[in-house]
């Protein structure tokens, strides 16, 4: 026996031969696996990029365009609570912005904070902020600021006020130079004020003691921790505030809905397909490509954004992922098998000699390989939808009609079909694509049933269909498009928590 | 797993280089480009499996005056079964083992067995007649102690 026969003959008897593979390999494998968690939807690197940058984007352009209107409405909140302290304490004020610091005790804080003279000008103001500033800078920890937000202030207060500003620019610069002068040494603190009725002046040196405003009367509120909310409009900063009002007024018009709603959703999808070839002489290839492809339903994935426009109408924009599944399976002969039989017959004939026949016959067995494979076609797409939400506002039951379009971002597939010489090719995004990778636009309809679980979240079910206005063209002469009916189930939280009038 | 068998030195290490190779297949199922046989693909994959755990305990290739073959005479092979035949080629020694099983039964040729094992394409050639030789040898010995 040669060396190639040897090795044939080898191959051949190891070749098929299986060995039993022992109980419990699996187990084995599958727990090494489960250490690697895969989120399905996020295997596509680009499709989360994709994602998450739109996410990050509509919060951010929420954030900045309703930003302003809050910290006004904040700073108005805070100026009437203010006041009202104000008020319950002293008729007669003087503006004291002060900057305190204090060498022996730098955590104990008096602030004097005072409604401010309407007479003082807005240049003025600004020099004390700048020269308080200052002091910041060079005193650093061991000086507390406290920016009074006194416009606000004294336009809640303008008829009781009756006092007079002593100290005046040229105070304020020598102030500033006195102290750069006493940068070096045990600075204590630093005052603004313009003086009232109490006889307090503004002292060249700037150096006071705190005692002298405690003994006024004047103080307010030693709490650091509220001089720097009062102060500090960063702070103040709550998530709710950034999708909407924090708290909704009737308007002249009557009431009105001001609600962001951030929505998730998933969908079992059923899915149709519709091939139309596009050249002639296709209709056999069209056959038997529809006899291999199975469509096995899909899903959808996604979030999205839901602002209110009306009372009933919401706007609706998010992004989602969609996948529909389907089955190729291709049976194919695999090997064909010719066995001669020869069945042999002795015949005695009269006088004892034998006589021998052979029938020579033979049979063909035919053995078939069917190849499966699954079928994936991706599709990252924007949602945007306009909903008619209805329901008596008291019912824990709502309902809402949506539309609106879905548009395709992107698309991408994956498996194998057969091609116009009945061979199996692969759809995967390539150069030589099996399919287009078109961009496409569907058309979305769908009926929800809202129900409250508390104030700010309501779960929902959404029978939907989608009717894709675009195909999918292929190079193989023929176009195909996917139409689905679904049934979302997902869930809303509202934004801003504030209940609307 | 008789891929695996094929490579092992027992079972024990057999179930280790099947799962391993598994691990390796399910991590990088992504890759798989859909060019050529699947079967092939997944294949090679348990073949770089079962090396890295023979890397592990050193691959020793054996020198050419370490064993002596006698000669083979011509002898036909028919009877002999397939367990015994996977029980023969275990016996092989590692080296033999390997570039018998990569260059026979998988297919490689001894350029790529030389890449992957590291070592001369002339040393794979030596190793794939040795262990022929040897094979063959046993072969016969287990078919006369049959008989």
């Amino acid at each position: 026996m040669t060396d190639k026969l040897f090795d044939s003959f080898i191959k051949q008897k190891l070749e098929n031969f299986e060995s039993k593979v022992p109980e419990g390999l699996w187990d084995k494998i599958m727990p090494e696996e489960k250490k690697k968690p895969k989120v399905f939807w996020w295997f596509n690197k680009t499709a989360m990029i994709i994602a998450i940058a739109l996410l990050v984007g509509g919060a951010s352009t929420t954030y900045v365009v309703t930003r302003d209107e809050n910290i006004t409405k904040n700073d108005n909140k805070k100026s009437l609570k203010n006041t009202t302290e104000q008020n319950d304490t002293v008729i007669k004020q003087s503006i004291v912005e002060n900057t305190t610091s204090d060498a022996k005790n730098q955590n104990s804080l008096n602030i004097e904070q005072n409604i401010l003279d309407t007479k003082i000008t807005a240049e003025r103001k600004d020099e004390q902020k700048i020269t308080t500033k200052e002091q910041q800078d060079k005193f650093e920890k061991n000086t507390v600021a406290s920016n009074v937000n006194a416009e606000k202030i004294s336009n809640q207060s303008t008829t009781k006020i009756n006092q007079k500003l002593l100290i005046n620019k040229n105070k304020l610069s020598s102030y500033t130079k006195i102290s750069k002068v006493q940068k070096q040494k045990s600075f204590t603190q630093t005052n603004f004020f313009v003086n009232n009725d109490l006889g307090i002046k503004a002292n060249d040196n700037s150096i006071f003691r705190p005692t002298i405003f405690q003994s006024s009367n004047l103080a307010i509120d030693n709490d650091l921790s509220k001089i720097e909310k009062t102060s500090n409009r960063s702070i103040d900063f709550k998530i709710g505030n950034l999708f909407g009002k924090t708290e909704d007024c009737p308007t002249a018009k009557g009431s009105s809905r001001n609600d962001f709603y951030l929505e998730a959703y998933a969908s079992p999808d059923y899915t149709f397909k519709k091939v139309v070839g596009t050249t002639n002489g296709l209709d056999q290839y069209l056959t038997k490509k529809d006899s291999v492809e199975v469509l096995r339903g899909g899903f959808t994935i996604g979030a999205r954004i839901s602002k209110s426009i009306t009372e009933n109408l919401l706007l609706k924009a998010g992004i989602q992922y969609s996948q529909i599944n389907e089955e190729f399976r291709l049976k194919t002969e695999n090997e064909r098998r010719q066995t001669i039989v020869i069945n042999t017959h002795t015949i005695t004939r009269p006088g004892n000699s034998d006589t021998t026949i052979s029938d020579t016959s033979y049979y063909v067995q035919v053995g078939y390989r069917v190849q499966t494979n699954m079928n994936y076609y991706k599709n990252l797409e924007i949602p945007v939808l306009l909903s008619y939400e209805f329901g008596e506002s008291t019912s824990k039951w709502k309902y809402a009609v949506n539309a609106g379009a879905i548009v395709n971002i992107t698309s991408w597939y994956e498996g194998r079909t057969l091609d116009t010489n009945y061979k199996m090719v692969s759809i995967n995004k390539s150069a030589n694509s099996f399919y287009k990778q078109d961009i496409g636009l569907s058309l979305y309809g769908g009926f929800s049933i809202l129900r409250k679980i508390s104030d700010n979240v309501d779960v929902f079910a959404e029978p939907y269909f989608r009717l894709s206005l675009n195909k999918i063209e292929s190079t193989n002469g023929f176009n195909q498009k996917f139409n689905a009916v679904g049934l979302q189930f997902g869930a809303r939280i509202k934004l801003n928590k504030d209940k609307h009038l | 797993m008789t891929l695996c068998l094929r490579y092992a030195n027992d079972q024990m290490e057999a179930e280790d280089m099947m799962q391993e190779g598994f691990i390796a297949i399910f991590s990088n199922i992504g890759t798989y480009k859909f060019q050529g046989v699947f079967e092939g693909w997944l294949c090679k994959i348990m073949v770089s499996a079962c090396l890295k755990v023979i890397r592990r305990r050193k691959l020793n290739i054996v020198s050419e005056d370490e064993i002596q073959i006698a000669g083979t005479e011509a002898y036909t092979y028919d009877s002999i079964s397939e367990k015994d035949l996977l029980k023969l080629i275990n016996a092989l020694p590692t080296g033999y083992k390997i570039v018998f099983n990569m260059s026979v039964i998988e297919g490689y040729s001894h350029e790529e067995i030389a890449t992957m094992l590291n070592i001369q394409t002339a040393t794979s050639r030596s190793q794939l007649v040795k262990a022929r030789k040897m094979l063959q040898q046993q072969i016969i010995e287990l078919q006369k102690i049959a008989v």
